[in-house]
């Protein structure tokens, strides 16, 4: 019986390398091209790793000199941008979540049964009204033209909905008794006893953020406003010249969500996980 | 009761400050200069008094652009300029959008010559006639012919040339001295040549000429042999025997291994030399240099020894409609002129600045590209009104043709009238 | 008296409190959501240059039955051709998306050594930007330098040519997302009665056996629900054969998303046509709503 169960395992672990590997080579690849140089690439064709290791593409890619593909300057709007989208988000979400999860109020239920219905609803019709009225409000090429029409998703209030009906209501009730407003009882007690999710929905909403790529190409026209992801697309058509310059950007561009991926990827596992716990 | 008010002033605050954070942002982006690269100018505090110019270059392009308006703006003009590059659809796209909604109009743009038929017609730009007339510094003579024709519609001028920028064909002066070491003795390489040497290169592994901007290469293809993209500027006419010649007699060369195959890196092959001719962008000739290739530059690849069309586009300088004082407008004609004498770092990066002063420059005539200029009647330009839609269809048709996965009759007949269709519902 | 008035005042208070919480939201919400979606469902009965300042033009019905009824127009064609490389594209990965991450769920959870690592792996690509994933792979495809020729010998033209351009957006695909199911199974798995197992083991059931009859069930409302929205998400397809194929060979991978927006934001120029833009837009997300809702239907029956 033991061995059989060993034998399933060795199984497993043979599938799970195999996959690994596929998993594994597209990056190490892009980081062997990234450190080769492009006359290398040129005139040498393919090989599995650079003939001489040389970070020439990885200085270009930072060195001031380009004003044309300023990543820096991309990575930094990025980062201004998904912050600034995660911390409104949570703001928004979080607390009106805490009054349709907590709070009685007239048409409650109404309003949270429209804004779920719409989380079926196809973003593709909103997309070319919501450009003209991006536009019309003189927001294209700033970063409230990123950050704005994202923050009302109503998956997100459903998710921290659900987190705090999970905590018991004699708090509220024993906090009342005690001379506490509606807001103090949000932010003292409800808020930090729903970080996990506040977490998690964080780091949904900045990666989100971080990896839009559609949006951020129709309101961000100016090189030097655009934001990584998009940058990227830049990047790539210099791809078949510079193919060398094109892997060290994505491989720059990866590094934020990366890390935080690398210390928060408990985190991020939980927060698929909670999303199939409440749905399913 | 203290509480409670302060929580609500919290939320309507949070509320307020949203919009208001968005009108801020808004004039923010218009009136500040954002550009590391742009020295601050003394008279930043009245954003009228600086040039807001946007540029549809990216890459090695908008570094040179750059290093133009940066020397420029070291001139201390009474203008000085910002510059904002942009990828090229980007532009096309917010150009429109700000000069209808009157806000955050750039003072002066690049356009490609073949957007501004159609958008003149759309009300687009301001005629440059009469500010032209207040520099007088500005004339016909001082550029390229070719460039400078194409820059005006209906009698109108809306646009100033920068640049001609065009397709040639590099060619590898080892390969041809090995192959076909005769034919660029008139200066062409034409298919009937090509049919010769061709055959022979191929059974090497050596191909002699490439698939490179499909478009392109079939525009010039298409013209030499007497093809009209329209015949009364509205209606596209591309679905003839011409277009068809010219797809079949390509795909012909591909199935036989004179041409590049689908999927082949055209300026890879040519770095390691399985390539002799490539036919690609003058803006090409810095990133060929750095491969260390021995190659040489001529005109475009032809079915007529004497007329080697090659196609070309140019960038001009358009000033978008909106209210301009006087003073400001002549500041934008200054910074127009500056390019007439100051553009050689554009010719660096491969372009063809459309300026005499510059062409006739010993240093311009070293270059490349310099053999582009000489013959405008070589040069070929679109005038087509709705050039945009053109080469879209081409884009999704050529290569696909001439790479078998198409059939030519289909796909001429259905986006002859894709083209027509989005006229008709645009 | 004054003790009544006051709790009066304070009762009409409470009632306005949570109105506050919620407006920041619904304000957005009908800015950004509700006027552009009623702005979206009228565009598409009309005919709208959105570059332009006119208003749309009501046209009726027209835009409809120019990409349904009317055979002679290239919109009726590529409308059908982009539906059609839509749907093929659904039919393709979701399979898989489903299938794949099941096994390697499967996999992980007998723990075999390293499986920590293995699980933050196969879901790390999906904290990738789709323009980054689609760098790494383009190269991986590229018919002379990438990778996969290569290493196998090959000269396929992986992106130029089919079936391999379908393969190549649907490998990329898997290994973009693959991860969002593969915790959820992982979770669900989890779930399941150890009793219930070993009890089936006692019985001398196998693994199959144990996986269909005990595995599969307990886990059903998980595989519903990644089904439901693998779907929904894989009928938003654009990114990957906009760079990868760019909707090549012979129009075979133009997904409908990348006939939308180029008729809506031509990239080369000419005018915008939003009318009809909106119009395959409509229709594209009507079919997205009845899919979703067939299968909760579905699902609800199964419960």
């Amino acid at each position: 019986m033991k061995k059989k169960i060993d034998y399933m395992k060795i199984l497993a672990f043979v599938f799970c390398v195999i996959l690994a590997l596929v998993w594994i080579a597209p990056l190490t690849q892009s980081l062997s091209t990234s450190l080769k140089s492009e006359k290398e690439i040129k005139m040498s064709g393919f090989s599995y790793f650079p003939a001489e290791i040389t970070f020439d593409s990885y200085k270009d890619l930072f060195s001031t000199k380009s004003a044309s593909t300023p990543i820096l300057k991309w990575f930094w709007n990025s980062l201004v941008t998904s912050s600034l989208f995660t911390v409104l988000v949570l703001i928004i979400s979080s607390t009106s979540a805490f009054a349709y999860a907590r709070m009685k109020f007239k048409g409650r239920d109404l309003l949270f049964s429209i804004l779920m219905a719409t989380m079926v609803f196809p973003s593709v019709i909103n997309l070319i009204p919501t450009y003209k009225i991006v536009a019309g409000m003189h927001l294209l090429n700033t970063k409230w033209a990123l950050v704005l029409p994202g923050v009302s998703g109503a998956f997100n209030i459903f998710l921290i909905k659900q987190f705090m009906m999970g905590i018991p209501k004699e708090l509220d009730e024993a906090a009342k008794i005690d001379g506490a407003s509606w807001f103090q009882i949000y932010l003292r007690i409800i808020v930090p006893l729903c970080a996990p999710v506040l977490i998690v929905v964080g780091m949904f909403a900045f990666t989100g953020s971080w990896n839009d790529f559609l949006w951020p190409t129709l309101v961000m026209s100016n090189v030097d406003k655009m934001t990584i992801t998009p940058g990227m697309q830049i990047l790539k058509g210099t791809y078949d010249v510079y193919p060398s310059h094109a892997m060290a950007g994505g491989i720059v561009s990866v590094i934020p969500t990366f890390v935080l991926f690398l210390f928060a990827q408990k985190y991020f596992i939980k927060g698929m996980q909670l999303q199939s716990a409440v749905k399913g | 009761m203290k509480k409670k008010v302060l929580s609500i002033l919290l939320a309507t605050a949070m509320t307020l400050s949203l919009t208001a954070c968005g009108g801020s942002a808004s004039t923010d982006g218009g009136a500040k200069p954002a550009s590391t690269e742009t020295p601050a100018p003394a008279n930043t505090a009245s954003g009228d008094k600086t040039i807001e110019f946007w540029s549809v270059f990216t890459g090695g392009d908008g570094d040179a652009m750059q290093q133009i308006v940066d020397e420029y703006n070291a001139t201390n003009p009474e203008y000085p300029v910002v510059h904002r590059m942009m990828a090229q659809e980007d532009l096309y796209t917010n150009l429109p959008l700000a000069v209808n909604a009157g806000t955050d109009v750039p003072d002066v743009a690049i356009n490609h010559v073949d957007r501004i038929p159609l958008n003149s017609e759309n009300n687009i730009y301001l005629a440059l006639d009469d500010y032209i007339a207040a520099n007088g510094n500005i004339t016909a003579d001082k550029y390229n012919k070719a460039a400078w024709d194409a820059g005006a519609v209906n009698g109108k001028r809306y646009g100033i040339p920068l640049d001609v920028h065009g397709y040639l064909t590099y060619y590898n002066k080892d390969l041809v001295e090995k192959y076909c070491p005769n034919v660029l003795d008139d200066g062409v390489v034409t298919f009937d040549e090509i049919a010769e040497f061709g055959p022979t290169a191929a059974a090497d592994g050596v191909y002699s000429y490439a698939l490179t901007w499909a478009r392109n290469e079939f525009q010039e293809w298409y013209a030499q042999l007497g093809g009209k993209v329209t015949e009364d500027g509205v209606e596209p006419t591309l679905n003839n025997d011409i277009a068809k010649k010219v797809l079949l007699d390509w795909k012909d060369n591909i199935e036989k291994g004179i041409c590049t195959q689908d999927g082949d890196d055209p300026t890879n092959l040519f770095g390691q030399g399985q390539l002799i001719f490539l036919p690609e962008g003058t803006w090409m000739i810095g990133t060929l240099k750095s491969m260390g290739v021995n190659f040489g530059t001529t005109y475009a690849i032809s079915y007529d020894a004497n007329s080697p069309l090659s196609w070309a586009d140019s960038h001009q300088f358009v000033i978008p409609r909106k209210d301009i004082d006087a003073a400001k407008a002549e500041g934008v004609m200054e910074f127009i002129a500056y390019f007439q004498d100051h553009s050689l770092p554009w010719a660096e990066v491969g372009q063809c600045p459309a300026t005499v002063a510059i062409t006739d420059d010993a240093a311009f005539q070293e270059m490349p590209q310099a053999f582009f200029l000489q013959d405008p009647s070589l040069i070929l330009i679109s005038d087509y009104k709705y050039y945009g839609y053109m080469v879209s269809a081409l884009d999704a048709f050529v290569a696909e043709v001439a790479f078998g996965k198409m059939d030519v009759d289909e796909a001429l007949a259905t986006y002859n009238q894709q083209i027509s269709d989005n006229i008709k519902n645009q | 008296m004054g003790k009544a008035i006051k709790a009066g005042a304070k009762k009409k208070k409470t009632e306005i409190t949570p109105y506050l919480f919620i407006a920041p939201q619904i304000i957005l919400f009908i800015v950004f959501f509700l006027v552009p979606a009623c702005m979206g469902i009228y565009a598409a009965f009309t005919r709208w240059n959105i570059l332009s300042n006119e208003l749309p033009t009501f046209v009726g019905l027209d835009n409809f039955k120019e990409i349904f009824l009317n055979t002679e127009s290239t919109y009726y064609k590529f409308f059908r051709a982009g539906f059609k490389n839509t749907v093929t594209f659904v039919l393709l990965s979701v399979p898989f998306c489903i299938v794949l991450p099941l096994l390697m769920a499967l996999a992980i959870n007998k723990k075999p050594w390293g499986h920590k690592f293995f699980q933050s792996l196969f879901y790390m690509p999906t904290v990738l930007s789709i323009s980054t994933v689609i760098l790494i792979w383009y190269y991986m495809f590229n018919k002379n330098l990438g990778l996969i020729n290569n290493l196998f010998h090959l000269k396929v033209n992986w992106v130029g040519a089919q079936p391999y351009a379908w393969f190549a957006i649907v490998i990329v695909t898997i290994w973009w997302t693959i991860g969002q199911n593969l915790v959820i199974y992982l979770a669900a798995l989890n779930g399941v009665s150890q009793d219930l197992l070993e009890a089936a083991e006692v019985d001398g059931a196998g693994p199959a056996r144990k996986f269909f009859n005990i595995m599969i069930p307990s886990i059903r409302n998980q595989l519903a629900y990644t089904f439901v929205l693998t779907t929904v998400a894989q009928f938003n397809i654009y990114g990957q054969p906009l760079m990868l194929t760019g909707g090549g060979p012979n129009n075979s991978t133009n997904v409908l998303l990348m006939v939308i927006r180029d008729l809506a934001f031509p990239s080369y120029g000419g005018n915008s046509i939003s009318g009809l833009a909106s119009a395959m837009a409509l229709v594209m997300g009507s079919l997205m709503i009845v899919i979703a809702l067939l299968q909760y239907r579905f699902i609800g029956e199964r419960e």
